[in-house]
This record gives structure tokens, C-alpha cells and sequence, in this order.
């Protein structure tokens, strides 16, 4: 959903580009393409948004209940998910400044700063 | 059946006779023919006890059948059929023998019907798993490895010290439901929190998970966790304490995973929120409390060992799991995607995925108990699930942005133990009646009523809302290449620090002490040194001769001086 994709090119990316290398792409690989099409991450956030817009209007068409009755007031759940999600996003920022270090900070201890074995992956690119 | 022999017993005989197996082949027959073979013998067993043993007065319980451990037995086979599935690459013998054993050990453990049985098998739990993390064969997993092993037999040590005071007590050493009170108890319960990863006990997980192999971290991560749990549910169940734990394990690993680079780690502190709804119902104890606990635990160990291969995949295809340096992934590898977002659905607790039907009847019964506090609690976990683990781990690993990588697909048995995966995270999903009528307790519930369908997609949506506007304005944290600290900071630097610093002032001190003493002291240990060292007068080693001219001017003294008193007299 990124906008920054280096890739984009005139609305599609080198992949997505008839005959380039996304022509050898699998096919679920390529119908995936249409994410970062120029304009396409923003299509989404306006169909989460009236997605949201319908949800909080059905629960005017047929009142919500729940054992509080916080949960009858319309878009209850998503002024909290929103509220709440938000908080937390902010609240993680916070605590990386307070307790983020280096991949160093626990040495040879820790496999923080080691390679994975070469001996145990697969490595393989895809047009290989 | 059972009677015959003990289901463990299947994994253990198989873990003695596939290193002797020549062929590859005839070794896969065996690592995906055992677990369902004992699934099959677990679904048969007839509820009861069977293959009693009597041990140095003791009697042990080795199977216990009832629906609370038939139903983890159950989905312990299944996890470890899956979890040998997506291992079927690995050549390592280790790790072959050690995956048979773990899941036999915790299999062994859920069927145990006293606790001397459970000690044996929590222990062997510890040993066997141990093997998976060492098995990555580097500096890092080795320490990581030690550390692992000391807190989980560190548990079992707790859980044979509570149990031996209890038989000093008198009490029957049956695995029943538990009250605390007694130092007997409370040693029991510690050893289960250690287990279950409680606040503050925690860090083994996350510190261990990621430091296994590709395959190793999905295995490991389906048993011990849910092992504690099971037991917890057995022995602790309305536990009011345990509410208040488990809410707190759902909150705070929201916070280090949404930091975290590592995605495996990421996993991790996901696996310890999802462990805190487990343990809420195990506390609140009601029988839909614990039905949502069994459940949720089905569930949970599905859909996180899904989660646990799409990652393992990626690894196992460009050699890192972290966020930094992933992104875009779907391109090349649409398959591992897709099932990694029905795995980030599944724990989200969208509609239609497994986390919808289970979780929801642990939120229920704290609404339906009125705990405000719990609920608002269990809430905001949920939204935070939806972060870390229902956005995170497959927007920074297969969107976002492009890491210009392109690696080939996984190969196709992770993609089949994935896709089995992912079809069962849907089916119980769509179909949840299957999974309620193996729970524990009758299932009086309806997760698919108007208000909680529309209830949960607005809290689900309008996240996804804010983590867009959050993206967009540059306020969402970036993946970065960095550990962040935790409570095990404790014990891998501050313990050590002070340690080595409180060695070295003691030295200090030592040597002040000796000065002083030395200085006032030194006349005094100068003459007794004088007439008693080893080449002084009373310290030197005198010739026989001299010693009998010793004693006989003795005895002259003597006869003088009783000569001179005769006199005197």
C-alpha cells in the first residue's frame, strides 16, 4: 500500500509491465500486482473507510446490545478499535526510544547478530 | 487399546527406531504415520484410567482419559503431524527424534492422571525440546539454548518440590483441581506460570522461539505453552488470581511485538498474548469459560504454527526474518502470502476464521460476569492482535515496500502443511461445531449473531483504518534493525554486572581486611610464628636422640626437685 515503491512506472510496476518479469511471475504472484498499481493503496483505505461508514450504519438499522451498555451506542467497537489502535502505535514509538539498542547489545549470547545457517535454508531465487 | 500401550509410548518407540531407518522415505512413513496413528488411538480411548503402574509405593496414572486431555491430545497429534509435514525437507536426525519426543513428552504429559507422572513427562517436555533449539548448531543458539533449559527444568524442579510437600502433607497425589493456599500449591502454580510464560516469567519464550530451527520454532511452538495451560485448566481452574494474570499477559507483549524486528520474536510475544485469553478463562472457571480456553487453545496452536511456517518459510528462503529487510515478498512467493494472511486473519478473529468462534466465548463470559475492567482489557488486546500479528507480520513481509528480493516459492510440503493449515483455521472458522462438541463441557453459543459480527468488524475495520492513517502520516514506527530490552535484561546483564561488580568490591574489601589485620596482628603472628613455625623451636622436626636426652633431663628435674621437697619436708 506503500506509495514509495521504487519500482512504479507509469501506474504499474517493472514486475506487473506486460513481458517484463512479471510476465513470470505465478499467477497468484501477478494478480497480487494490483496492490501497488499507482493509486490503488489509496483505493483501499476509501474502501476500509466506507466499509467502516456502512458497519457504524448498520447498527443503526438494527440497534447493537451486549451485556454493557456502552456496546449499544452505534460505532461503539470502532471508535474503541480506532481509539485503541491508535494508542497503541503511539504508545509502542514511545517505549522503542526508551528500550531499543544495537543488535550488538547481548553479543555472541544472543542469535540477535548471527547469520542463520547457511547449511539449514534453501536459498533460491525465483527466476533460478 | 490404550491398555496396550500408552499413546506417548508411540512417539518414543518411533523416536528409538528412525535413526536405525535407512531411507528417507521409510523415515517420513514414520514422522507422519505415528501422529496419526495416536489420533486415531486417542479419539477411540475410552474415557478412564488405564496403564496404572506402581512405582516405589506409588501408583501412577499413566493414561487418564477424559474430554479435557482427550481434546489437547488431540490437537497435539494434529500439530505434530503438521509440524513433521512442513519438516520433511530436514535431514537432521536430531531434530527428527527430538520433534517424535517433545510431542510424545507433551501427549505423555496432557493423558497423566498424578503429579509424579506430569513431573516426569514436564521434564521430559523440557529435555527433548531443548535439542530443536540446538539444532541451529551456532554460538547464539547454544547460550539461548542454556538459558531455555534451566528455566523449563528450573519448573519442573518447583513442580517436584510442591508435589513432595504435598505427600509430606498427606495429601493424594492425583492431578485434580487445586486450591491455592499451602506452599505446596503455590510451588505448583509457579511451575505451571513459569510454563505458561506469566508477566515477569515470561522471557524464555521469547528469547527461545526465534533462536530454533526453520522447523524447530513451529514445533515448539504448539506444545509446552499450551502443555502449562492444559494444566492450569486441570489443576487451577476459578483461580481468581489467574483473571488478573491473564489480562496483563494479553496487554504488555502488544507493546514489544509492535517494536520488534524480528518476526519470529514478533510471533512470540504474539504466542504470550494469546496465552493471557487462555489463562483469563482458566481463571474465570465457569464450564463456557473453560470451553473457550480448550477451544481457543485449538485454535491458537493452528493458526500461530501457520503463522510460525509462512515466516519459517521466508526464512528458509532468503536467510532472514526480519522486517528490515523483507517486504514485497508476495510477488514471488503468492502462496506463503496468502496462507500467512489467513493465519493473520485466523488470530485477528475476523468472521468466518477460527480466532472468531473461540476467543469470543472467553470475551462473553467476562461481559456476561460483568468485569468492565477485564473486558475493556480483553478488548484492547484484541485491537492490539490485529496490529502486530493480524497486520504486521504479512504487510512487512510480503507488501510494503519492495526489498527487491524475489525468492521461489516454498517448497511444496511446507506449502501443503500450510495449506492443511489454512483450510482448518477456515473450516473451524465457518464451522465451528465440530471443534465445540470435542470441548469439554456442552456448548450453548452462537458466535454468528448480528451484533457480533458487526461489532468485531468495526473494531477490526476501524483499526485497519487508523494503521492506514498511521502509515500515511509517517506516525507508524518503522522496522529497524535493533533488540529492544525486556525483563530478561534482568538476568542476561544486570545479574552478571552486579555479580562481577559485588566480586570485585568483596576482593577490595578482602584485601583492606587482610592490610588491617596483618598490621595490628603482625608482632603477635611474628613471635608465634617465631616459636612455632616449621623450622622454629616447638615446629621443627627434633632427631630421636634429642628427644631422649630431652626426656631424661625431664626426669632428672623431676627427681631433683622431689629429692629437694624430701629434704624440705
Amino acid at each position: 500500500m506503500t506509495t514509495e515503491n521504487p519500482g512504479m512506472q507509469d501506474g504499474r510496476t517493472n514486475d506487473a509491465g506486460a513481458g517484463g518479469a512479471g510476465a513470470r511471475l505465478p499467477l497468484l504472484g501477478r494478480a497480487f500486482l494490483w496492490v501497488d498499481v499507482k493509486g490503488n493503496p489509496f483505493r483501499i483505505v476509501l474502501a476500509i473507510a466506507a466499509f467502516c461508514a456502512v458497519l457504524v450504519a448498520m447498527n443503526f438499522v438494527k440497534s447493537p446490545y451486549g451485556h454493557f451498555d456502552m456496546e449499544s451506542v452505534p460505532g461503539f467497537y470502532g471508535v474503541a478499535g480506532f481509539i485503541m489502535f491508535t494508542t497503541i502505535i503511539v504508545a509502542a514509538r514511545g517505549l522503542r526510544s526508551l528500550i531499543g539498542r544495537s543488535e550488538d547489545y547481548y553479543g555472541d549470547r544472543a542469535i540477535d547478530r548471527e547469520d542463520y545457517p547457511e547449511a539449514e535454508l534453501d536459498r533460491a531465487d525465483h527466476d533460478a | 487399546m490404550p491398555d496396550a500401550l500408552p499413546v506417548a509410548f508411540l512417539f518414543f518407540v518411533a523416536g528409538g527406531i528412525l535413526p536405525v531407518l535407512p531411507h528417507r522415505h521409510l523415515r517420513a512413513v514414520v514422522l507422519l504415520g505415528v501422529p496419526l496413528l495416536a489420533a486415531l488411538q486417542v479419539y477411540l480411548a475410552a474415557p478412564g484410567n488405564h496403564n496404572s503402574l506402581e512405582l516405589f509405593g506409588f501408583t501412577l496414572e499413566l493414561v487418564r482419559v477424559d474430554r479435557l486431555s482427550r481434546v489437547f491430545a488431540l490437537i497435539f497429534c494434529l500439530a505434530a503431524f503438521l509440524g513433521n509435514l512442513y519438516a520433511l525437507h530436514v535431514r537432521d536426525t536430531v531434530q527428527q527424534v527430538a520433534a517424535l519426543l517433545y510431542a510424545g513428552s507433551a501427549i505423555g504429559a496432557v493423558f497423566a492422571g498424578d503429579l509424579i507422572t506430569l513431573f516426569i513427562y514436564w521434564e521430559a517436555t523440557a529435555i527433548s525440546s531443548v535439542f530443536l533449539i540446538w539444532a541451529r548448531r551456532t554460538t547464539g543458539s547454544y547460550h539461548t539454548g542454556m538459558r531455555y533449559l534451566v528455566i523449563q527444568i528450573g519448573s519442573g524442579v518447583l513442580l517436584l518440590a510442591g508435589v513432595a510437600l504435598l505427600h509430606i502433607d498427606g495429601q493424594p497425589l492425583t492431578f485434580e483441581r487445586m486450591t491455592l493456599g499451602s506452599l505446596a500449591t503455590w510451588l505448583i502454580f509457579l511451575a505451571f506460570g513459569i510454563k505458561c510464560a506469566f508477566p515477569l516469567l515470561h522471557n524464555w519464550l521469547q528469547d527461545s522461539y526465534p533462536a530454533a530451527t526453520v522447523t524447530g520454532t513451529v514445533i515448539l511452538s504448539a506444545f509446552t505453552t499450551k502443555l502449562a495451560v492444559y494444566a492450569l485448566a486441570r489443576g487451577f481452574a476459578g483461580t481468581e488470581i489467574l483473571i488478573y494474570i491473564g489480562t496483563i499477559m494479553t496487554i504488555f507483549p502488544i507493546f514489544f511485538a509492535e517494536i520488534e524486528n524480528d518476526l519470529r520474536r514478533v510471533l512470540s510475544y504474539s504466542l504470550n498474548n494469546q496465552l493471557g485469553f487462555m489463562v483469563v478463562g482458566v481463571g474465570i472457571g465457569t464450564e463456557m469459560a473453560l470451553n473457550g480456553t480448550v477451544s481457543h487453545a485449538f485454535a491458537h496452536i493452528l493458526y500461530k504454527a501457520l503463522l510460525f511456517m509462512s515466516v519459517g518459510a521466508v526464512l528458509f528462503r532468503t536467510g532472514t526474518s526480519k522486517a528490515s529487510e523483507l517486504g514485497g515478498l508476495y510477488r514471488t512467493m503468492p502462496l506463503t502470502a496468502l496462507f500467512c494472511v489467513i493465519g493473520a486473519a485466523s488470530i485477528s478473529a475476523f468472521p468466518l476464521f477460527s480466532g472468531f468462534v473461540t476467543k469470543s466465548l472467553i470475551l462473553d463470559e467476562a461481559a456476561s460476569a460483568h468485569m468492565t475492567v477485564i473486558w475493556l482489557g480483553l478488548v484492547f488486546a484484541s485491537a492490539g492482535v490485529l496490529s502486530h500479528s493480524g497486520i504486521k507480520i504479512p504487510y512487512f513481509t510480503f507488501f510494503a515496500h519492495d526489498s527487491g528480493k524475489r525468492p521461489m516459492e516454498a517448497p511444496v510440503h511446507m506449502l501443503l502443511a500450510m495449506g492443511a493449515t489454512a483450510f482448518l483455521c477456515i473450516f473451524i472458522g465457518v464451522n465451528p461445531g465440530p471443534l465445540y462438541a470435542l470441548l469439554p463441557y456442552p456448548v450453548e453459543y452462537e458466535p454468528y449473531t448480528t451484533s457480533h459480527v458487526v461489532g468485531q468488524l468495526q473494531l477490526l475495520m476501524f483499526a485497519m483504518l487508523a494503521f492506514c492513517i498511521l502509515m500515511r502520516t509517517g506516525i507508524h514506527p518503522p522496522e529497524v534493525r535493533a533488540v529492544n530490552l525486556d525483563f530478561d535484561w534482568t538476568y542476561r546483564r544486570f545479574l552478571p554486572c552486579a555479580v562481577s561488580f559485588a566480586r570485585a568490591r568483596a576482593k577490595g574489601i578482602s584485601l583492606r581486611l587482610d592490610r588491617a589485620l596483618w598490621g595490628r596482628g603482625r608482632s603477635a603472628v611474628e613471635r608465634l610464628y617465631h616459636v612455632r613455625g616449621p623450622e622454629n623451636l616447638l615446629g621443627r622436626t627434633w632427631p630421636t636422640g634429642t628427644m631422649a636426652l630431652f626426656i631424661a633431663g625431664v626426669l632428672a628435674w623431676t627427681l631433683i626437685v622431689n629429692f629437694l621437697a624430701g629434704l624440705w619436708n
